[in-house]
Formats: structure tokens, C-alpha cells, sequence
């Protein structure tokens, strides 16, 4: 590489590496925690309750198909694994956008592209550095793997089906912001490729009839690999050859355009709409509006699978006597019936929701960072205020959201042929809310410390309670530690009671921070 | 009520290690524009977001017509104008005008009307699909169409033709006539120098000067051209001579010019062309430490 590459690629690098850094120690964490929680349910043995499980298609669907679960990688692979392969996927996808689309907006490498390195020498470096990320995440995958006593096959197969979910999700960010402009569009585009590429495999492995269907999902192709199971080695050429050749495809794109454009946009002009526009309270709305409308989608969608999951895994519960003790192991003995399976699936839908929060008041300190605010707290609205209204919103789209998902999820359960009430269902994710408020509170306090990366921070809290909460208990974590966690307080409604202290308390923790919060928001410098 | 719509006093701002603004002291009187000139990173943007609330002082205070910055009070008597415009870019033109005049609580919507076709600006457009010199124009309309008593503008013409820096021109002038207070961070000194009669420099943070332009211009004195006989002219009083012409001599007369024109009835002086100091001229002898502040 010549000296001008080797900048451009230095400056890229040191741009993500935290990010990537982060990704990486949450996947390791992530496996290892897996691995623990593994032998602690008494290894293959104790595994032996779900193999009758393996079979059913709507597990299949939900968590891929594997055919045994006699090592630890295996189970990993099973249990951890779509949340593994998303959260790597959507971190290389709004990576990519972020290099390219989110650069191109801002014109950061004009000064670059109009001297002796041209548009697609930045864009073929900056590849580079998607490319490597991913390694070091496949790296860190491979390796907790390695170090926690599984085979070096398996661990090495494991790895390289990372690095291709790395890759094709970086690829899927690329193509993105090759077809939508500006960055805000890019990433949505890249999140919805994601996701149907991920509702693709769900579909393909709910029965053999749709199989076929995997060679259309990267989700697919890696699932195919076989890691820990059958090896499929094969499937490697497709998983990492793809992202390969889409890369070529980008090259060739980016080169038949303008800087700044895309090969869609939305039209630049638009009639005057004064809607919504009158205060901070409505204009908190306004501005999210899409986002709303995904999130309620995207929530109804997930309510709807889970829903209709409720017929198959509650008579697969009740048919097999090992599988109800697992369940009870794993603190999941409600799933035993159509309400239970109700409730303990809406204690899923609480990460989402929680998500929803942070994803929505963070946007204060993506706003902020990019100068939008200046005029706006320059010269008419009070930061408290703005931060009220835009707290204020979120609760409300958590409540639009969560109508939509008890619709929809209702609609599911009744499909899978279940006889569960609405308002059943409209309790289970009512009680599934309870973190909502708190959630809410930490959020304005990171904007308030950190708008840069309050997002990132919350996403990563939300993560890494939420699986410590399932697995802390099963590796006889302190107490202490188990009750500091906000999903500790959660609880399967209607199955067991809504736990009113627990809320409280949680609410209460929540409004404390979230008031030191807007204290320090209003009181600190603007970063713009 | 105090006298000054603007009062900036003992301010201080630190950064770390690092003091971006040093113990200023300011004032703005009604009616006024202020011209506030120094080099990048002289702190004129830190003082003015200072001033708008959007930082809080180390020490010292800033107040707006009576009013602690940043207050709900100050808030509604200013109206600022970026030099680098950030506004969403998802909204149009006309929606943006709405918005930050329902932010600030209201603006003269006739004006409104009026500003934007002197701007001629297309308020359909999404202001992701403006030039900077749109977008600029659309915070410039935001701003004096709150007709708000005190305008804080940090570089707003960047971006802007000659075509409408003119409307800005007259824009200010009618914001003066009205009785608006202006302070207005530029390096077009020609646009400062048409526009104030008085300026304030800033160096490394701390206040150099604040006067009159007219005062200043004598500080550092007129350049003459003088053709003819002018030996032993660097001899007079108040005189320097700045440089040799083929066929006389170009001096500087700070002060009284009594002298100086004693001196050329003496001499065999043929022509004499004089003029005064231009506030560039001003700026860079203050800059390039020729003046003493």
C-alpha cells in the first residue's frame, strides 16, 4: 500500500476499532457465557430433554436447524446463535453505511477524492477495513470457542461463519448506500435487508418443503456450514465468495453516479406541510415518524411469528417430561401452556421495546453532534423541554407499538390454533413494559454524559443485562449481582403477577437518573 | 433597564488547558451593529455561542437586555445565524421557517414572505438538497423574521453571492433603522466596514480593541502618495515613510497633518494623492503587530 492508501486506511481504523473492539468483547462474552451456561445444565447429558425439540419446526425456525446438541459449541451455535449472528450483522451493515454513505453526505473525503486517490480507491480501502473488522470479531468468536474447550474444527467453522455474516452484512451496508441517500435512508434500507435476509432463514428452515430458501439468505448459507454439527464445508464458498462479488458490483455502482447521490432517492422538493410543526412536543413526533411506523412493524412482525411458535413448542412442553424440567432449569416452567408460552415470549419482546426507547431518545444526541439544535436552544426552546417531549414520544410509540404487537400476536396464536384472550395477550405485553420508564431515565442520562455514543452504550446495556439475566441465575451468579440487573424485576404476566415494588423501585431508580440527567443536559456545553 | 442590549462582562471560557476566551468584556447598544473581527480560532464563535447560552462560561456573565444567557428571557430576545448551517435535512425550506419561528414563539410572517423572494430562496426544496449558500439564506430569513432586538451572526454571508450579500446588506440596514441590535463576527471586512461604525477585535481570546472605526482609521493614519521633491519627508513628525515610488514617496500620517502639509508647501511637490485606512489595513496592522492596541 502506498503511503496516501495506508492514511486513508489508518484513519478508517481508528474510527471504528472501538466500535469493533466492543463487538468483539460482546461476542466473546456472549459464547463464554453460553459455554458455562452449558455445562452448568450438566453438559451433553443434561441436553438431552431438547433433543426432541431439535425436530420441531418452529424452533427450527426461531433458532436454525441443528441436529445435535452434545458439545458446548453446538448449543452455543443453537441457543446464542441468531442473536450472535444479528447483532454482527447489523453492526457491519450500519457500519458500512456509516463509512461510506454517512462520509459521503458530510463530503469528508472530497479533500481526499479530488487528490492523487480517486472515489474508488477510498471506497476499496474502506472495504478493506470492513473486511478486517470482521476478522476481528471472527477472531474473538473462534477463539472463546477454542478457549472454552471446544474442538478446532468446529471453533475454526464457527469463526469463518461469523466472518461471513461480518462480511455480508457489511456488504448489505454497502450495497445500501450505493441505492439510498442520506445515511438516515441508507440504514433503514440496510436494517429491512437484514431482516428479511434473517425472516428468509426463519421461513426456509420451518419446513423441508421451503429449504431451498436458504440458498437466498446469508443466514442461510452460514447456518449451512454446519459448525459443530455436520460440516458442510462447501457452504463456505457461497457465505464468504458472495459478499465478494456483491463488493464488485458496489465498485462498479459507485462509479456510475455523483458524489453525494444514489441510485434512489426520495424527491428534493415537497409541498409545505405545517403539520406538527407548532411546539417540541409535536415536532418530537414529527421527526420520528418513520421511525415509528418500522418499529411498529417490525414489533408486529415478531409478536406475530412468536405467536403463532405458541401451538408447537406448548405441545412439544407437555409431551416430553425432560423437556418441562429443562424448561423449569432454565426458569421458563410457564411455557407449559398457550398463556404461559404468551408471557414468558413477551419477556423477549421487553428487549425490543426497551431497545425502542434507547434507539429514540439517543436521537437527541445524534441531533446534537450534528449542530441541528444550535438555533433551536439558541433561541427558543428550553433543553429540558426537548428532552420531555422527545421522553415523552417514545412512551408513546412504545404504547402504538405495543397495540400493534398484541394485535399481531394475538393474530399468531390464534393461527398456531391456541386459545388465548386478547386481553391475555394485552396483559403479557403490558407487563412486559414494566423496564420502559427506566430505560427511558438512562437513556436522557447518557445523552446528557455522552451524546456521541449513547446509543451504542444503551443497545449494549440492554443486551448484556438481558442475557445476564437469563444466564446469571444458572450460573449461580451472587445475588447482588442478580438484583442489580433491571430484568431481574421482570416478570411472566399474567402467569405470575405484574411485581408492582420491583416496577417501582426500577421507575424510581430510572426518574432519579433521568433527572440528573436533564440537569446536567441542560446545564453542560452543546458538543456541536 | 439597562442601557446595553447586549453586555459581556469579565467572560471567561476554558477547555481543558486551554483559555478560548479570556477575561472579554463587550457591550451592544440598541440600534447598533457591532462588527467582531479576529484571525480563525481567535475565539469570535465561542464568545457569540456563549453569548446564545449554548456554552457555559468558566466566569464572568453574559447578559441580553438585562437577561442571564441562556435564559427563557434572553432566549426569545435573540436570533443567531451559524456560519455553517446544520438544520434537518429531511424538512423543506418553509417548513423549517415554521418550525424555528414557532420555537421562538412567532415571527412577522409577511416579512417572512417578503425575505424569501428577496433571498429568492425555494422554500419546497429539503434542505438536504440546498447549497450551503440555501441553506445559509434560510437560517439568514429565520433569523430576521423574529424581528428579534438582538441578531448574533457568526460568519452568515459564507456561502452567499455578491447578489445576495447586497440583500444582506440591506436587510441589516433595515434591522438597524428598526432599532435592532447587531453583533456580526465577519472576516468580509469590507462588508463590516460598510455596515459598522463600530468594531471590537479579538486575539488568542482576549479583547484587542473596541472602537470606532473613524478612530481607529486615525490611529493608524492616512497613506499619501506624494510626487515631486520629498526628501527628509520621514523627518517630519507623525510621518513614516512606507515606501520609494519611481517619481516620489508613499508615507503613513498618523495625527494631526498639519505638519506633514507644512512640510510639502516647502518642498516642489507636483501631486499628492491621499487616502485613509481601509479596515483591512486597520486589521492587518493590528495582526500583524504594526499598531500598539
Amino acid at each position: 500500500m502506498n503511503s496516501a492508501v495506508t492514511s486513508v486506511h489508518a484513519l478508517v481504523w481508528r474510527e471504528m476499532r472501538r466500535n469493533t473492539l466492543v463487538i468483539a468483547a460482546l461476542t466473546a462474552v456472549i459464547i463464554e457465557t453460553g459455554l458455562k451456561s452449558y455445562s452448568a445444565s450438566g453438559g451433553a447429558a443434561g441436553m438431552i430433554g431438547l433433543q426432541p425439540l431439535l425436530e420441531n419446526p418452529a424452533v427450527a425456525a426461531l433458532y436454525g436447524r441443528i441436529s445435535n446438541l452434545n458439545t458446548g459449541g453446538a448449543f452455543v451455535v443453537w441457543k446464542m446463535g441468531a442473536v450472535v449472528v444479528m447483532m454482527v450483522a447489523i453492526w457491519a451493515a450500519l457500519s458500512a453505511t456509516r463509512l461510506t454513505r454517512a462520509h459521503e453526505d458530510d463530503g469528508n473525503w472530497d479533500i481526499v477524492v479530488i487528490g492523487r486517490r480517486d472515489r474508488r480507491e477510498v471506497l476499496r480501502t474502506t472495504t478493506l477495513v470492513l473486511g478486517e473488522m470482521g476478522v476481528v470479531v471472527a477472531v474473538a468468536a473462534g477463539a472463546t470457542m477454542r478457549a472454552g474447550g471446544q474442538s478446532s474444527s468446529g471453533s475454526l467453522y464457527y469463526a469463518l461463519g461469523i466472518l461471513a455474516i461480518a462480511w455480508s452484512g457489511a456488504v448489505v451496508g454497502l450495497l445500501s448506500a450505493q441505492i439510498a441517500a442520506p445515511r438516515r435512508a441508507a440504514s433503514q434500507v440496510a436494517l429491512a435487508l437484514v431482516v428479511v435476509a434473517f425472516l428468509v432463514r426463519v421461513v426456509a428452515d420451518a419446513g423441508s418443503s421451503l429449504e431451498w430458501l436458504r440458498q437466498l439468505s446469508f443466514f442461510g448459507w452460514v447456518e449451512k456450514i454446519g459448525a459443530f454439527d455436520h460440516v458442510h464445508a462447501v457452504s463456505l464458498l457461497p457465505a464468504l465468495a458472495g459478499p465478494l462479488v456483491c463488493v464488485g458490483f458496489v465498485w462498479w455502482s459507485q462509479g456510475r453516479r455523483d458524489v453525494g447521490g444514489a441510485l434512489y432517492t426520495h424527491a428534493d422538493t415537497a409541498a409545505p406541510r405545517s403539520a406538527l410543526l407548532a411546539s417540541p412536543w409535536t415536532f418530537a413526533w414529527r421527526q420520528r415518524q418513520s421511525v415509528w411506523l418500522w418499529w411498529s412493524l417490525g414489533l408486529a412482525v415478531f409478536g406475530a411469528v412468536l405467536g403463532y411458535l405458541t401451538h408447537a413448542l406448548v405441545a412439544l412442553a407437555r409431551s416430553d417430561a425432560s423437556y418441562r424440567a429443562l424448561l423449569q432449569h432454565w426458569g421458563m416452567g410457564a411455557m407449559v401452556t398457550g398463556v404461559g408460552f404468551v408471557a414468558f415470549a413477551s419477556t423477549v419482546m421487553s428487549v425490543v421495546f426497551t431497545l425502542l426507547v434507547v434507539s429514540w431518545v439517543s436521537s437527541v444526541g445524534a441531533d446534537e453532534v450534528k449542530g441541528y439544535l444550535d438555533v433551536a436552544f439558541a433561541t427558543g426552546s428550553r433543553r429540558a423541554t426537548w428532552m420531555a417531549s422527545v421522553v415523552a414520544t417514545a412512551l408513546l410509540c412504545v404504547v402504538v407499538a405495543a397495540v400493534a404487537t398484541v394485535v399481531a400476536m394475538w393474530c399468531g396464536v390464534r393461527l398456531s390454533g391456541t386459545d388465548v384472550a386478547i386481553s391475555t395477550v394485552a396483559e403479557a405485553v403490558a407487563g412486559s413494559l414494566a423496564l420502559v420508564p427506566f430505560m427511558a431515565g438512562l437513556s436522557v442520562w447518557l445523552v446528557a454524559r455522552a451524546p456521541r455514543v449513547a446509543f451504542a452504550a444503551g443497545s449494549v446495556l440492554v443486551i448484556v443485562t438481558y442475557v445476564a439475566q437469563i444466564l446469571g441465575p444458572v450460573l449461580k451468579w451472587p445475588r447482588l449481582v442478580l438484583e442489580a440487573n433491571p430484568f431481574h424485576y421482570l416478570r411472566t404476566v399474567p402467569v405470575n403477577p405484574f411485581n408492582v415494588g420491583g416496577f417501582v423501585g426500577v421507575t424510581l431508580v430510572g426518574l432519579v437518573i433521568g433527572a440528573l440527567g436533564v440537569w446536567r443536559y441542560a446545564r453542560r456545553d452543546l458538543v456541536s | 433597564m439597562t442601557e446595553f442590549t447586549l453586555e459581556i462582562k469579565d467572560l471567561v471560557k476554558d477547555y481543558a488547558s486551554t483559555r478560548a476566551v479570556d477575561h472579554v468584556n463587550l457591550t451592544l447598544r440598541p440600534g447598533e451593529i457591532l462588527g467582531f473581527l479576529g484571525p480563525n480560532g481567535a475565539g469570535k464563535s465561542t464568545t457569540l455561542r456563549l453569548a446564545l447560552g449554548l456554552l457555559r462560561p468558566t466566569s464572568g456573565t453574559v447578559r441580553v437586555r438585562g437577561h442571564l444567557a441562556g435564559s427563557d428571557e434572553a432566549r426569545a430576545q435573540v436570533a443567531y445565524v451559524a456560519g455553517d448551517v446544520a438544520l434537518w435535512p429531511q424538512l423543506t425550506g418553509a417548513d423549517t421557517l415554521t418550525l424555528l419561528a414557532a420555537l421562538h414563539g412567532g415571527s412577522d410572517e409577511a416579512y417572512t414572505r417578503e425575505l424569501v423572494e428577496r433571498f429568492e430562496l425555494d422554500p419546497r426544496k429539503r434542505i438536504r438538497a440546498y447549497s450551503k449558500g440555501n441553506r445559509q439564506k434560510v437560517a439568514l430569513i429565520a433569523a430576521f423574521a423574529t424581528r428579534a432586538p438582538v441578531l448574533l451572526l457568526d460568519e452568515p454571508t459564507s456561502g452567499l453571492d455578491p447578489l445576495m450579500e447586497r440583500v444582506f446588506r440591506e436587510c441589516m440596514v433595515e434591522a438597524r433603522e428598526r432599532g435592532q441590535s447587531v453583533l456580526l463576527s465577519s472576516h468580509m471586512l469590507s462588508e463590516v466596514e460598510h455596515l459598522c461604525t463600530r468594531v471590537a477585535m479579538i486575539r488568542s481570546g482576549q479583547i484587542v480593541t473596541v472602537a470606532d472605526i473613524a478612530d481607529l482609521q486615525s490611529r493608524v493614519g492616512a497613506e499619501f502618495d506624494v510626487i515631486g521633491e520629498v526628501s527628509d519627508l520621514g523627518q517630519v513628525p507623525g510621518v513614516s515613510v512606507l515606501e520609494e515610488l519611481p517619481d516620489g514617496v508613499r508615507v503613513r500620517v498618523v495625527g494631526p497633518p498639519g505638519p506633514f502639509f507644512a512640510a510639502l508647501a516647502n518642498r516642489s511637490v507636483t501631486a499628492v494623492h491621499g487616502r485613509e485606512a481601509s479596515l483591512e489595513e486597520i486589521f492587518l496592522s493590528y495582526y500583524d503587530g504594526e499598531a500598539t492596541p
